[in-house]
Protein backbone atom coordinates (compact mmCIF):
# COMPACT_ATOMS: atom_id res chain seq x y z
CA UNK A 1 0.00 0.00 0.00
CA UNK A 2 1.31 3.40 -0.87
CA UNK A 3 2.30 5.70 1.99
CA UNK A 4 1.97 8.84 -0.11
CA UNK A 5 -0.23 9.34 -3.09
CA UNK A 6 -0.47 12.55 -5.05
CA UNK A 7 -3.28 12.91 -7.57
CA UNK A 8 -3.45 15.49 -10.34
CA UNK A 9 -1.75 18.19 -8.27
CA UNK A 10 -1.79 21.64 -9.81
CA UNK A 11 -0.02 24.72 -8.52
CA UNK A 12 -0.19 28.23 -9.85
CA UNK A 13 2.22 31.05 -9.01
CA UNK A 14 0.71 34.35 -10.05
CA UNK A 15 -0.02 33.69 -13.72
CA UNK A 16 2.42 30.83 -14.10
CA UNK A 17 1.27 27.23 -14.01
CA UNK A 18 4.16 25.62 -12.11
CA UNK A 19 2.57 22.17 -11.81
CA UNK A 20 0.13 21.01 -14.48
CA UNK A 21 -1.34 17.96 -12.85
CA UNK A 22 1.21 15.70 -11.22
CA UNK A 23 0.32 12.25 -9.93
CA UNK A 24 2.64 9.90 -8.15
CA UNK A 25 2.60 7.03 -5.70
CA UNK A 26 5.26 6.24 -3.13
CA UNK A 27 5.37 2.92 -1.28
CA UNK A 28 6.54 2.61 2.27
CA UNK A 29 10.29 2.05 2.51
CA UNK A 30 10.98 3.15 -1.03
CA UNK A 31 13.60 5.59 -2.17
CA UNK A 32 12.19 7.48 -5.10
CA UNK A 33 13.75 10.31 -7.00
CA UNK A 34 12.32 13.21 -8.94
CA UNK A 35 14.66 14.39 -11.62
CA UNK A 36 14.33 17.19 -14.10
CA UNK A 37 15.85 20.42 -15.26
CA UNK A 38 15.94 23.64 -13.32
CA UNK A 39 12.47 25.16 -13.12
CA UNK A 40 10.66 21.95 -14.08
CA UNK A 41 8.59 22.08 -10.88
CA UNK A 42 10.43 19.63 -8.61
CA UNK A 43 10.76 22.02 -5.68
CA UNK A 44 7.25 23.33 -6.22
CA UNK A 45 5.98 19.79 -5.88
CA UNK A 46 7.57 19.10 -2.49
CA UNK A 47 6.87 22.60 -1.21
CA UNK A 48 3.20 22.22 -2.07
CA UNK A 49 3.06 18.82 -0.39
CA UNK A 50 4.43 20.54 2.74
CA UNK A 51 1.81 23.28 2.50
CA UNK A 52 4.42 26.00 1.96
CA UNK A 53 3.12 26.67 -1.53
CA UNK A 54 -0.68 26.70 -1.94
CA UNK A 55 -2.19 24.01 -4.17
CA UNK A 56 -4.75 25.08 -6.78
CA UNK A 57 -6.25 21.62 -7.22
CA UNK A 58 -5.57 17.94 -6.83
CA UNK A 59 -5.09 15.89 -3.70
CA UNK A 60 -2.37 14.53 -1.45
CA UNK A 61 -3.08 11.41 0.60
CA UNK A 62 -0.72 10.23 3.33
CA UNK A 63 -1.29 6.83 4.96
CA UNK A 64 -4.84 6.90 3.68
CA UNK A 65 -5.63 10.33 5.13
CA UNK A 66 -6.29 13.32 2.92
CA UNK A 67 -3.73 15.98 3.85
CA UNK A 68 -4.35 18.31 0.93
CA UNK A 69 -5.67 21.12 3.11
CA UNK A 70 -3.56 20.56 6.23
CA UNK A 71 -1.09 23.26 7.22
CA UNK A 72 2.66 22.73 7.40
CA UNK A 73 2.66 22.23 11.15
CA UNK A 74 0.13 19.39 11.00
CA UNK A 75 1.93 17.79 8.08
CA UNK A 76 5.26 17.82 9.93
CA UNK A 77 3.58 16.46 13.04
CA UNK A 78 2.03 13.63 11.05
CA UNK A 79 5.48 12.48 9.89
CA UNK A 80 6.51 14.19 6.66
CA UNK A 81 9.57 16.40 6.69
CA UNK A 82 11.41 18.39 4.05
CA UNK A 83 15.11 19.24 4.04
CA UNK A 84 14.77 22.27 1.80
CA UNK A 85 16.83 23.34 -1.17
CA UNK A 86 19.82 25.39 -0.11
CA UNK A 87 19.86 23.59 3.26
CA UNK A 88 18.47 26.50 5.26
CA UNK A 89 20.53 25.88 8.35
CA UNK A 90 19.81 28.38 11.12
CA UNK A 91 23.09 30.28 10.97
CA UNK A 92 22.91 31.70 14.50
CA UNK A 93 22.03 28.41 16.18
CA UNK A 94 24.58 25.87 17.27
CA UNK A 95 24.56 22.45 15.63
CA UNK A 96 22.73 21.14 18.69
CA UNK A 97 20.05 23.85 18.54
CA UNK A 98 19.61 23.28 14.83
CA UNK A 99 19.04 19.59 15.46
CA UNK A 100 16.68 20.36 18.33
CA UNK A 101 14.58 22.51 16.00
CA UNK A 102 14.13 19.40 13.89
CA UNK A 103 12.84 17.62 16.98
CA UNK A 104 10.34 20.39 17.58
CA UNK A 105 7.51 18.04 18.52
CA UNK A 106 9.68 15.49 20.27
CA UNK A 107 9.97 15.01 24.02
CA UNK A 108 13.35 15.78 25.58
CA UNK A 109 14.39 12.15 26.18
CA UNK A 110 13.19 11.01 22.77
CA UNK A 111 15.20 13.84 21.22
CA UNK A 112 18.32 12.79 23.12
CA UNK A 113 17.98 9.27 21.75
CA UNK A 114 17.40 10.61 18.25
CA UNK A 115 20.46 12.82 18.64
CA UNK A 116 22.58 9.69 19.18
CA UNK A 117 21.16 8.15 16.01
CA UNK A 118 22.03 11.28 14.03
CA UNK A 119 25.54 11.37 15.49
CA UNK A 120 25.98 7.72 14.51
CA UNK A 121 25.19 8.60 10.92
CA UNK A 122 27.17 11.84 10.90
CA UNK A 123 29.98 11.66 13.49
CA UNK A 124 31.31 15.02 12.27
CA UNK A 125 28.21 16.74 13.67
CA UNK A 126 29.08 15.48 17.13
CA UNK A 127 32.48 17.11 16.87
CA UNK A 128 30.85 20.35 15.80
CA UNK A 129 28.01 20.20 18.31
CA UNK A 130 28.61 23.65 19.84
CA UNK A 131 29.65 25.34 16.62
CA UNK A 132 27.33 27.86 14.95
CA UNK A 133 25.45 26.47 11.96
CA UNK A 134 26.61 29.36 9.80
CA UNK A 135 30.26 28.45 10.26
CA UNK A 136 29.99 24.89 8.94
CA UNK A 137 31.22 23.87 5.51
CA UNK A 138 28.68 23.17 2.77
CA UNK A 139 28.94 19.42 3.22
CA UNK A 140 28.57 19.66 6.99
CA UNK A 141 25.58 21.93 6.56
CA UNK A 142 23.94 19.40 4.27
CA UNK A 143 24.60 16.64 6.82
CA UNK A 144 23.10 18.89 9.44
CA UNK A 145 20.05 19.50 7.25
CA UNK A 146 19.54 15.75 6.82
CA UNK A 147 20.21 15.15 10.53
CA UNK A 148 17.79 17.87 11.50
CA UNK A 149 15.12 16.32 9.28
CA UNK A 150 15.74 12.93 10.92
CA UNK A 151 15.27 14.50 14.37
CA UNK A 152 11.60 14.86 13.52
CA UNK A 153 11.39 11.02 13.40
CA UNK A 154 9.75 11.24 10.00
CA UNK A 155 8.01 8.50 8.07
CA UNK A 156 8.73 10.33 4.84
CA UNK A 157 11.80 12.46 4.32
CA UNK A 158 11.93 14.70 1.29
CA UNK A 159 15.34 16.05 0.30
CA UNK A 160 15.49 18.93 -2.12
CA UNK A 161 18.78 19.04 -4.05
CA UNK A 162 21.03 17.71 -1.29
CA UNK A 163 23.97 17.63 -3.69
CA UNK A 164 23.74 21.30 -4.60
CA UNK A 165 27.14 22.97 -4.59
CA UNK A 166 28.95 20.04 -2.97
CA UNK A 167 32.08 18.23 -4.06
CA UNK A 168 31.44 14.79 -5.63
CA UNK A 169 33.21 13.00 -2.79
CA UNK A 170 31.02 14.71 -0.19
CA UNK A 171 27.90 13.94 -2.23
CA UNK A 172 28.89 10.28 -2.36
CA UNK A 173 29.39 10.30 1.43
CA UNK A 174 25.89 11.61 2.00
CA UNK A 175 24.16 9.50 -0.65
CA UNK A 176 25.57 6.25 0.67
CA UNK A 177 23.73 6.86 3.94
CA UNK A 178 20.31 6.81 2.31
CA UNK A 179 20.10 3.03 2.54
CA UNK A 180 20.80 3.18 6.28
CA UNK A 181 18.17 5.86 6.70
CA UNK A 182 15.70 3.71 4.80
CA UNK A 183 16.44 0.84 7.20
CA UNK A 184 15.29 3.10 10.03
CA UNK A 185 11.85 2.97 8.45
CA UNK A 186 12.05 6.24 6.57
CA UNK A 187 10.70 6.54 3.05
CA UNK A 188 12.84 8.90 1.01
CA UNK A 189 11.84 11.25 -1.78
CA UNK A 190 14.94 12.65 -3.37
CA UNK A 191 14.93 15.62 -5.67
CA UNK A 192 17.97 15.96 -7.82
CA UNK A 193 19.40 17.65 -10.84
CA UNK A 194 22.28 15.25 -10.49
CA UNK A 195 20.20 12.53 -12.13
CA UNK A 196 22.77 9.78 -12.44
CA UNK A 197 23.72 9.98 -8.79
CA UNK A 198 20.09 9.99 -7.71
CA UNK A 199 19.04 7.09 -9.93
CA UNK A 200 21.87 4.97 -8.58
CA UNK A 201 20.52 5.11 -5.02
CA UNK A 202 16.81 5.19 -5.85
CA UNK A 203 14.38 2.33 -6.47
CA UNK A 204 12.21 4.28 -8.84
CA UNK A 205 12.36 7.63 -10.54
CA UNK A 206 10.05 10.23 -12.00
CA UNK A 207 11.15 12.68 -14.63
CA UNK A 208 9.47 16.08 -14.50
CA UNK A 209 9.36 18.51 -17.39
CA UNK A 210 7.50 21.85 -17.36
CA UNK A 211 5.28 20.86 -14.46
CA UNK A 212 4.37 17.40 -15.77
CA UNK A 213 5.67 13.92 -15.18
CA UNK A 214 6.97 12.70 -18.51
CA UNK A 215 8.57 9.39 -17.52
CA UNK A 216 8.29 7.08 -14.60
CA UNK A 217 10.02 3.78 -14.21
CA UNK A 218 12.39 1.81 -12.04
CA UNK A 219 15.67 3.61 -11.56
CA UNK A 220 17.53 0.93 -13.50
CA UNK A 221 15.28 1.28 -16.50
CA UNK A 222 15.53 5.06 -16.43
CA UNK A 223 19.31 4.81 -16.33
CA UNK A 224 19.11 2.72 -19.51
CA UNK A 225 16.35 4.65 -21.26
CA UNK A 226 17.60 6.45 -24.36
CA UNK A 227 15.40 9.51 -23.90
CA UNK A 228 16.43 10.02 -20.28
CA UNK A 229 20.07 9.39 -20.97
CA UNK A 230 19.99 11.91 -23.78
CA UNK A 231 18.17 14.64 -21.85
CA UNK A 232 19.49 14.24 -18.32
CA UNK A 233 22.46 11.94 -18.14
CA UNK A 234 24.31 13.36 -21.18
CA UNK B 1 26.06 67.27 39.78
CA UNK B 2 27.64 64.82 37.34
CA UNK B 3 26.73 61.79 39.46
CA UNK B 4 23.21 63.15 39.73
CA UNK B 5 22.94 63.25 35.96
CA UNK B 6 24.27 59.69 35.75
CA UNK B 7 21.54 58.55 38.13
CA UNK B 8 18.85 60.43 36.20
CA UNK B 9 20.22 59.20 32.90
CA UNK B 10 20.30 55.57 33.99
CA UNK B 11 16.72 55.81 35.20
CA UNK B 12 15.26 57.19 31.99
CA UNK B 13 17.73 55.16 29.95
CA UNK B 14 16.54 51.90 31.49
CA UNK B 15 12.99 52.80 30.46
CA UNK B 16 14.12 53.53 26.90
CA UNK B 17 16.00 50.26 26.93
CA UNK B 18 12.87 48.37 27.89
CA UNK B 19 10.86 49.89 25.03
CA UNK B 20 13.77 49.35 22.65
CA UNK B 21 13.81 45.65 23.53
CA UNK B 22 10.23 45.46 22.33
CA UNK B 23 11.23 47.18 19.11
CA UNK B 24 14.10 44.81 18.64
CA UNK B 25 12.01 41.69 19.30
CA UNK B 26 9.52 42.63 16.61
CA UNK B 27 12.26 43.73 14.25
CA UNK B 28 14.13 40.49 14.83
CA UNK B 29 11.15 38.33 14.02
CA UNK B 30 9.63 40.31 11.15
CA UNK B 31 12.37 42.70 9.95
CA UNK B 32 9.77 45.36 10.59
CA UNK B 33 9.97 48.60 12.51
CA UNK B 34 6.79 48.70 14.56
CA UNK B 35 5.85 52.36 14.63
CA UNK B 36 2.81 51.52 16.75
CA UNK B 37 5.16 50.68 19.62
CA UNK B 38 5.30 54.29 20.87
CA UNK B 39 1.52 54.51 20.78
CA UNK B 40 1.29 51.32 22.83
CA UNK B 41 3.57 52.88 25.41
CA UNK B 42 1.32 55.93 25.63
CA UNK B 43 -1.79 53.79 25.68
CA UNK B 44 -0.47 51.78 28.63
CA UNK B 45 0.09 54.92 30.67
CA UNK B 46 -3.34 56.26 29.71
CA UNK B 47 -5.15 53.01 30.47
CA UNK B 48 -3.93 53.22 34.06
CA UNK B 49 -4.84 56.90 34.18
CA UNK B 50 -8.35 56.28 32.83
CA UNK B 51 -9.00 53.32 35.11
CA UNK B 52 -7.95 55.33 38.13
CA UNK B 53 -9.68 58.62 37.36
CA UNK B 54 -12.79 57.52 35.45
CA UNK B 55 -13.45 54.20 37.14
CA UNK B 56 -11.80 54.85 40.49
CA UNK B 57 -9.70 51.68 40.34
CA UNK B 58 -6.70 51.39 42.65
CA UNK B 59 -3.20 51.11 41.25
CA UNK B 60 -2.64 47.42 42.21
CA UNK B 61 -5.65 46.57 40.07
CA UNK B 62 -5.22 49.16 37.34
CA UNK B 63 -1.58 48.38 36.51
CA UNK B 64 -1.92 44.61 35.91
CA UNK B 65 -5.16 45.20 34.00
CA UNK B 66 -3.43 47.75 31.78
CA UNK B 67 -0.56 45.36 31.08
CA UNK B 68 -2.98 42.60 30.12
CA UNK B 69 -5.03 45.02 28.02
CA UNK B 70 -1.91 46.08 26.16
CA UNK B 71 -1.11 42.45 25.49
CA UNK B 72 -4.47 42.22 23.77
CA UNK B 73 -3.80 45.46 21.89
CA UNK B 74 -0.43 44.12 20.73
CA UNK B 75 -2.14 40.97 19.47
CA UNK B 76 -4.73 43.07 17.65
CA UNK B 77 -2.08 45.27 16.01
CA UNK B 78 -0.72 42.13 14.39
CA UNK B 79 -4.10 40.54 13.70
CA UNK B 80 -5.82 43.59 12.24
CA UNK B 81 -2.89 45.49 10.80
CA UNK B 82 -0.37 42.97 9.61
CA UNK B 83 -1.48 39.36 9.31
CA UNK B 84 -3.42 39.84 6.11
CA UNK B 85 -0.58 41.76 4.55
CA UNK B 86 1.71 38.83 5.29
CA UNK B 87 -0.77 36.38 3.80
CA UNK B 88 -0.84 38.38 0.59
CA UNK B 89 2.95 38.71 0.57
CA UNK B 90 2.63 42.47 0.58
CA UNK B 91 5.86 44.46 0.36
CA UNK B 92 7.47 45.22 3.70
CA UNK B 93 6.83 48.90 3.21
CA UNK B 94 3.07 48.26 3.43
CA UNK B 95 3.50 46.64 6.83
CA UNK B 96 5.57 49.60 7.97
CA UNK B 97 2.89 52.06 6.88
CA UNK B 98 0.25 49.88 8.53
CA UNK B 99 2.00 50.16 11.90
CA UNK B 100 2.20 53.94 11.44
CA UNK B 101 -1.53 53.91 10.75
CA UNK B 102 -2.36 51.80 13.78
CA UNK B 103 -0.16 54.07 15.92
CA UNK B 104 -1.89 57.20 14.65
CA UNK B 105 -5.27 55.61 15.26
CA UNK B 106 -4.42 54.80 18.88
CA UNK B 107 -3.02 58.29 19.52
CA UNK B 108 -6.04 60.02 18.06
CA UNK B 109 -8.48 57.76 19.86
CA UNK B 110 -6.88 58.75 23.17
CA UNK B 111 -6.87 62.42 22.21
CA UNK B 112 -10.60 62.24 21.53
CA UNK B 113 -11.28 60.29 24.68
CA UNK B 114 -9.29 62.23 27.28
CA UNK B 115 -8.17 65.36 25.44
CA UNK B 116 -4.73 66.59 24.43
CA UNK B 117 -3.78 68.56 27.53
CA UNK B 118 -1.11 67.29 29.90
CA UNK B 119 -2.55 65.17 32.72
CA UNK B 120 -1.00 64.88 36.12
CA UNK B 121 -0.07 61.29 36.87
CA UNK B 122 0.18 59.57 40.23
CA UNK B 123 3.61 58.41 41.38
CA UNK B 124 3.09 54.81 42.48
CA UNK B 125 6.69 54.49 43.55
CA UNK B 126 7.09 57.40 45.93
CA UNK B 127 8.92 55.95 48.93
CA UNK B 128 11.23 58.85 49.72
CA UNK B 129 14.84 59.24 48.73
CA UNK B 130 18.43 58.51 49.64
CA UNK B 131 21.09 61.21 49.68
CA UNK B 132 24.71 60.26 49.02
CA UNK B 133 27.01 63.31 49.20
CA UNK B 134 25.10 65.79 47.11
CA UNK B 135 23.56 63.16 44.86
CA UNK B 136 19.89 62.45 45.48
CA UNK B 137 18.56 59.05 44.51
CA UNK B 138 14.83 58.65 44.91
CA UNK B 139 13.26 55.28 45.54
CA UNK B 140 11.21 55.94 42.42
CA UNK B 141 14.42 55.87 40.41
CA UNK B 142 15.71 52.76 42.13
CA UNK B 143 12.45 50.90 41.62
CA UNK B 144 12.24 51.97 37.98
CA UNK B 145 15.78 50.77 37.36
CA UNK B 146 15.22 47.45 39.12
CA UNK B 147 11.88 46.87 37.38
CA UNK B 148 13.45 47.50 33.99
CA UNK B 149 16.38 45.21 34.72
CA UNK B 150 13.98 42.55 35.95
CA UNK B 151 11.91 42.68 32.75
CA UNK B 152 15.03 42.69 30.59
CA UNK B 153 16.32 39.58 32.33
CA UNK B 154 12.91 37.94 32.11
CA UNK B 155 12.66 38.63 28.37
CA UNK B 156 16.23 37.44 27.78
CA UNK B 157 15.50 34.26 29.70
CA UNK B 158 12.38 33.59 27.65
CA UNK B 159 14.10 34.35 24.35
CA UNK B 160 17.32 32.43 24.90
CA UNK B 161 16.29 29.60 27.20
CA UNK B 162 12.73 28.53 26.49
CA UNK B 163 11.23 26.67 23.59
CA UNK B 164 8.99 29.55 22.58
CA UNK B 165 12.02 31.85 22.65
CA UNK B 166 14.00 29.45 20.48
CA UNK B 167 11.06 29.44 18.08
CA UNK B 168 11.23 33.25 17.96
CA UNK B 169 14.95 33.08 17.20
CA UNK B 170 14.30 30.44 14.55
CA UNK B 171 11.61 32.58 12.91
CA UNK B 172 13.90 35.59 13.00
CA UNK B 173 16.69 33.68 11.25
CA UNK B 174 14.72 31.86 8.59
CA UNK B 175 10.96 32.11 8.57
CA UNK B 176 10.36 29.57 5.81
CA UNK B 177 12.57 26.98 7.45
CA UNK B 178 11.00 27.60 10.85
CA UNK B 179 7.67 26.70 9.25
CA UNK B 180 9.16 23.56 7.76
CA UNK B 181 10.24 22.47 11.25
CA UNK B 182 6.61 22.66 12.35
CA UNK B 183 6.80 25.97 14.20
CA UNK B 184 3.54 27.89 14.24
CA UNK B 185 5.00 31.05 12.75
CA UNK B 186 1.80 33.10 13.03
CA UNK B 187 1.57 32.34 16.72
CA UNK B 188 5.22 33.21 17.31
CA UNK B 189 4.78 36.54 15.53
CA UNK B 190 1.59 37.32 17.47
CA UNK B 191 3.31 36.49 20.76
CA UNK B 192 6.20 38.77 19.89
CA UNK B 193 3.74 41.62 19.40
CA UNK B 194 2.05 40.80 22.70
CA UNK B 195 5.35 40.83 24.60
CA UNK B 196 6.57 44.02 22.98
CA UNK B 197 3.28 45.82 23.72
CA UNK B 198 3.39 44.67 27.34
CA UNK B 199 6.94 45.96 27.71
CA UNK B 200 5.87 49.27 26.17
CA UNK B 201 2.98 49.43 28.65
CA UNK B 202 5.23 48.85 31.66
CA UNK B 203 7.61 51.53 30.38
CA UNK B 204 4.77 54.01 29.82
CA UNK B 205 3.49 53.55 33.36
CA UNK B 206 7.00 53.91 34.78
CA UNK B 207 7.71 57.08 32.85
CA UNK B 208 4.35 58.57 33.87
CA UNK B 209 5.19 57.80 37.48
CA UNK B 210 8.65 59.29 37.11
CA UNK B 211 7.65 62.62 35.54
CA UNK B 212 4.26 62.62 37.24
CA UNK B 213 2.54 63.77 34.12
CA UNK B 214 1.57 62.33 30.77
CA UNK B 215 0.47 63.82 27.48
CA UNK B 216 -0.52 62.37 24.14
CA UNK B 217 2.73 63.53 22.59
CA UNK B 218 4.72 61.08 24.66
CA UNK B 219 4.25 58.35 22.07
CA UNK B 220 6.02 60.34 19.39
CA UNK B 221 8.93 61.42 21.57
CA UNK B 222 9.53 57.98 23.01
CA UNK B 223 8.98 56.38 19.63
CA UNK B 224 11.78 58.43 18.15
CA UNK B 225 14.13 57.99 21.08
CA UNK B 226 13.71 54.26 21.45
CA UNK B 227 14.00 53.88 17.72
CA UNK B 228 17.28 55.76 18.02
CA UNK B 229 18.27 53.50 20.92
CA UNK B 230 17.46 50.34 18.99
CA UNK B 231 19.29 51.49 15.87
CA UNK B 232 22.21 52.66 17.98
CA UNK B 233 22.58 49.24 19.56
CA UNK B 234 21.95 47.44 16.27
CA UNK B 235 18.33 46.68 15.56
CA UNK B 236 17.33 43.15 16.35
CA UNK B 237 19.95 42.70 19.06
CA UNK B 238 18.65 42.54 22.64
CA UNK B 239 21.91 43.52 24.37
CA UNK B 240 22.22 46.25 21.75
CA UNK B 241 18.79 47.60 22.64
CA UNK B 242 19.69 47.74 26.33
CA UNK B 243 23.02 49.48 25.74
CA UNK B 244 21.45 51.81 23.18
CA UNK B 245 18.66 52.77 25.57
CA UNK B 246 21.07 53.48 28.41
CA UNK B 247 23.34 55.55 26.15
CA UNK B 248 20.43 57.65 24.89
CA UNK B 249 19.18 58.19 28.44
CA UNK B 250 22.60 59.13 29.79
CA UNK B 251 23.40 61.35 26.84
CA UNK B 252 20.22 63.33 27.10
CA UNK B 253 20.39 63.93 30.84
CA UNK B 254 24.08 64.81 30.79
CA UNK B 255 23.64 66.88 27.66
CA UNK B 256 20.62 68.66 29.08
CA UNK B 257 22.54 69.82 32.13
CA UNK B 258 25.91 70.61 30.54
CA UNK B 259 24.87 71.86 27.12
CA UNK B 260 21.31 73.09 27.19
CA UNK B 261 18.03 71.62 28.37
CA UNK B 262 16.46 72.80 25.12
CA UNK B 263 18.65 70.38 23.18
CA UNK B 264 17.61 67.38 25.29
CA UNK B 265 15.78 65.64 22.48
CA UNK B 266 18.28 66.60 19.79
CA UNK B 267 21.19 65.00 21.62
CA UNK B 268 19.91 61.47 21.21
CA UNK B 269 19.74 61.97 17.49
CA UNK B 270 23.12 63.62 17.28
CA UNK B 271 24.60 60.49 18.86
CA UNK B 272 22.59 58.28 16.55
CA UNK B 273 23.90 60.10 13.48
CA UNK B 274 27.49 59.85 14.68
CA UNK B 275 27.22 56.12 15.43
CA UNK B 276 25.57 55.39 12.11
CA UNK B 277 28.29 57.29 10.26
CA UNK B 278 30.97 55.25 11.99
CA UNK B 279 29.24 51.87 12.23
CA UNK B 280 26.09 51.70 10.09
CA UNK B 281 24.94 48.39 11.56
CA UNK B 282 24.87 49.80 15.10
CA UNK B 283 27.02 48.86 18.07
CA UNK B 284 25.93 45.22 18.33
CA UNK B 285 24.45 44.83 14.87
CA UNK B 286 25.49 42.31 12.30
CA UNK B 287 27.10 43.71 9.23
CA UNK B 288 24.35 43.07 6.75
CA UNK B 289 22.69 46.32 5.83
CA UNK B 290 19.12 45.82 4.74
CA UNK B 291 17.35 48.63 3.00
CA UNK B 292 13.85 49.52 4.01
Amino acid sequence: MSILSIKDLKVQYGGIQALRGVSLEVDEGEIITLIGANGAGKSTLVNSVMGIVPKSSGSVTYKGTDITKKDTRQIVKSGIILAPEGRHIFPGFTVRDNLMMGGYFGKADANDRELETVFNLFPILKERINQMGGTLSGGEQQMLAVGRALMAKPKIMMLDEPSLGLAPLVIADIFKLFDRIREMGVTIILIEQNARMALKVADRGYVIESGRIVYEDTAQNLLRSDAVVKAYLG
Amino acid sequence: MFLQQIVNGLTIGSIYALVAIGYSLVFGVLRLINFANGAEYMLGAYFVFIMMTTFGAKAPLAIPLAIIALGVVGYCVDLVGLRRLRKKNAPRMSALIATLGVGTFIENAIQIWVGTETKSYPNFLNFGKITIGNTIISWTQIIIFITCIFFMLAVSFVVYKTKIGKSMLAVSQDQMCARLMGINVSLVIALTFVVSAMLACVSGILVGSYYQNIDTNMSFTVGMKTFAAAVLGGVGSLPGAVVGGLIVGLAESIGASYISAGYRDAIAFAILIIVLLVKPSGLFGKNNVEKM
